[in-house]
């Protein structure tokens, strides 16, 4: 037999005596007074809560309207009566969604406030919050939290009742309400207790969960909202105790980036992308915040992969999304310092945001891999010993040299050289270690080519003798633009002066 | 007794690496286009042409 009509919200000890003592009633004193933490509890916090709980039991709950207002109820063992004393010894484990066990007891103070009965129908025990006047001087009272309850109540699970209450029960404040289309992504969060948790990325477009785009959920619960088209359900950062906010910030975009480390579909990716580009594409609170950086996301729980691995493991998708985002010939720019020889070489530098840049250049070529990669090919330069070159690159060559001459450069080959980069050829290069010019054979059959090789690589040694700095002899430097006019003239220079003719006997302009 | 030196000579080559700083390039290569660009652009183009084209037809022609 369960009551039905709601003992008065306050009750004098008197009242007690007399009209619930004796029919089986007992009193607990839950602890807080009416205006305990008046200010930052209301109806979500106190629905929040109670949801939590039923999430913790039974990683589910139902809800309803009745006649007599909203219902949560859970399938769960029961809450125990000892429960609802305030400020219980032993916390909730680290991997729960709730932590310190205080929320139910504040969410039937909150209620109890704003003028709603509750009742607690829970395995074998029924219960009613009150209001409790106590003594508490001699002309002086105060309305205390307390609980009537007596054996009763349903047989498993726990429900409550939130007497004449028909306001919203924030369904869609809870992860566990989102339909699973909603879901579009899901990557393991660290959390493995009871069971494995995935951090989920959601649709935020269909969900309308948050006036300015997405939210985060914190472990299934509404934390906050954020700029966003994505929304996010994350497992893997603390909450602070009170719960509006993750307990250190940092860990929270840190999570998001475990979960943005598993993604493998590259049109959530190039979202992202238009995210992270900086200047991003589309500002979003992830724009500026998320983080990937290798040591914090650590290893995810399933295959013990650094979360960081995942994004090599994903690198086609990654690659697919780049180059929709930023273009076919687009690489990662890790330094201005890099961007002319990057352009150079054909490609184009963008800039990612810094958190996640590092990250992303496990599947995304960078400015620096590209130049490598260049420095290498050309390491592969074939020298072409002179009397295997035609008759003509060979009378090019000792034009090369007799213009090389004056400058102190001090060897000028052939070569096969290969092209320095997959979108540009290579006619010739300065090395500045053994301060050699070398010409690709191509360059060797026109005489016009080989002029025009001559005073730029000649360039490039001028400029770095100039300034005694090759970064500064390097293409599109003042420098060595400044060499290239002087070197040319002089070249002229020589050749009005006729210091070349032996040398273009043979020559094809 | 003949003295070994202490670091035997090694040749240079482009084979190996010279331990250059991380921010210095050993080979700065150039496309064609690249090059006839920046001839182009020291107003000596012209002036390049002509004067080469002279001495190649002084030395073909003997003069």
């Amino acid at each position: 037999m369960v009551i039905t009509i709601a003992p008065p919200q306050v009750l004098t000890m008197d009242e007690y005596e007399r009209d619930c003592k004796p029919k089986g009633w007992e009193l607990l004193a839950i602890g807080p007074t009416a205006t305990y933490r008046q200010e930052d509890w209301g109806e979500w916090e106190a629905i929040r809560d109670i949801v939590q709980n039923a999430l913790d039991e039974t990683e589910r709950y139902t809800w309803g309207y009745d006649a007599r207002g909203l219902w949560i109820a859970d399938r769960g063992a029961g809450v125990s009566v000892r429960s609802f004393l305030l400020g219980p010894a032993k916390l909730k484990p680290e991997w729960a969604r709730g932590r310190f066990g205080e929320g139910m007891k504040l969410a039937l103070l909150t209620f109890l406030r704003l003028g709603y009965s509750v009742q607690v129908l829970t395995a074998h025990r029924e219960l009613w919050a009150v209001f409790v006047r106590v003594k508490t001087g001699p002309d002086e009272y105060d309305e205390q939290l307390q609980a009537l309850w007596r054996v009763n109540g349903a047989k498993i699970g726990t429900t409550f009742h939130i007497i004449g209450y028909t306001g919203p029960a924030y369904e869609n404040r809870f992860a566990v309400n989102l339909p699973l289309s909603l879901i579009l992504a899901e990557t393991p969060s660290p959390i493995v207790e009871p069971k494995i948790r995935y951090n989920q990325l959601i649709a935020a477009e269909r969900q309308a969960a948050s006036s300015i785009g997405g939210v985060i959920y914190a472990r299934d619960i509404y934390m906050r909202n954020i700029e966003s088209k994505f929304s996010y359900n994350l497992w893997g950062f603390g909450m602070a105790p009170d719960r509006h906010g993750p307990k250190n910030e940092p860990d929270l975009w840190v999570d998001m980036g475990r979960l943005w480390s598993g993604v493998s579909n590259p049109l959530l990716l190039e979202k992202f992308l238009w995210m992270v580009t900086d200047p991003p594409r589309e500002q979003a609170s992830e724009t500026r915040n998320i983080s990937m950086d290798s040591y914090s996301m650590g290893s995810e729980p399933e295959t013990k992969k650094r979360y960081i691995d995942l994004i090599a493991d994903n690198a086609v998708a990654w690659r697919t999304a780049w180059g929709r985002v930023a273009g076919p010939g687009a690489v990662i720019r890790t330094e201005p310092r890099w961007d002319g020889m990057v352009k150079h070489l054909g490609y184009t530098p963008v800039s990612l945001q810094y958190g996640v840049r590092d990250a992303l250049s496990r599947a995304i070529m960078t400015d620096r891999a590209l130049i490598q990669e260049s420095q290498e090919r050309l390491r592969e330069a074939k020298i072409v010993p002179e009397q295997q070159l035609t008759a003509t690159a060979r009378a090019h060559l000792k034009l090369a040299r007799a213009i090389a001459d004056p400058f102190g450069i001090k060897s000028v080959q052939a070569a096969v050289i290969p092209p320095a980069s997959d979108r540009v050829r290579t006619a010739g290069l300065y090395d500045h270690v053994l301060e050699e010019i070398i010409l690709h054979l191509e360059t060797l059959e026109s005489a016009r080519r080989t002029v025009d090789a001559m005073v730029h690589e000649i360039g490039h040694h001028r400029a770095y003798k100039t300034t005694g700095d090759i970064k500064k002899a390097e293409d599109l430097q003042p420098a060595h633009s400044e060499a290239i006019t002087a070197v040319a003239a002089r070249v002229v220079e020589y050749a009005a002066a006729k210091r070349f003719d032996e040398y273009l006997k043979e020559a094809a302009w | 007794m003949t003295r070994q030196p202490l670091y035997p000579h090694v040749p240079k080559s482009r084979k190996t690496e010279p331990g250059l700083p991380q921010d210095e390039l050993r080979f700065l290569p150039d496309s064609p286009e690249f090059m006839a660009e920046t001839i182009t652009c020291t107003g000596c183009r012209e002036k390049l042409d002509r004067v080469f084209q002279q001495a190649i037809a002084r030395a073909k022609g003997g003069k």
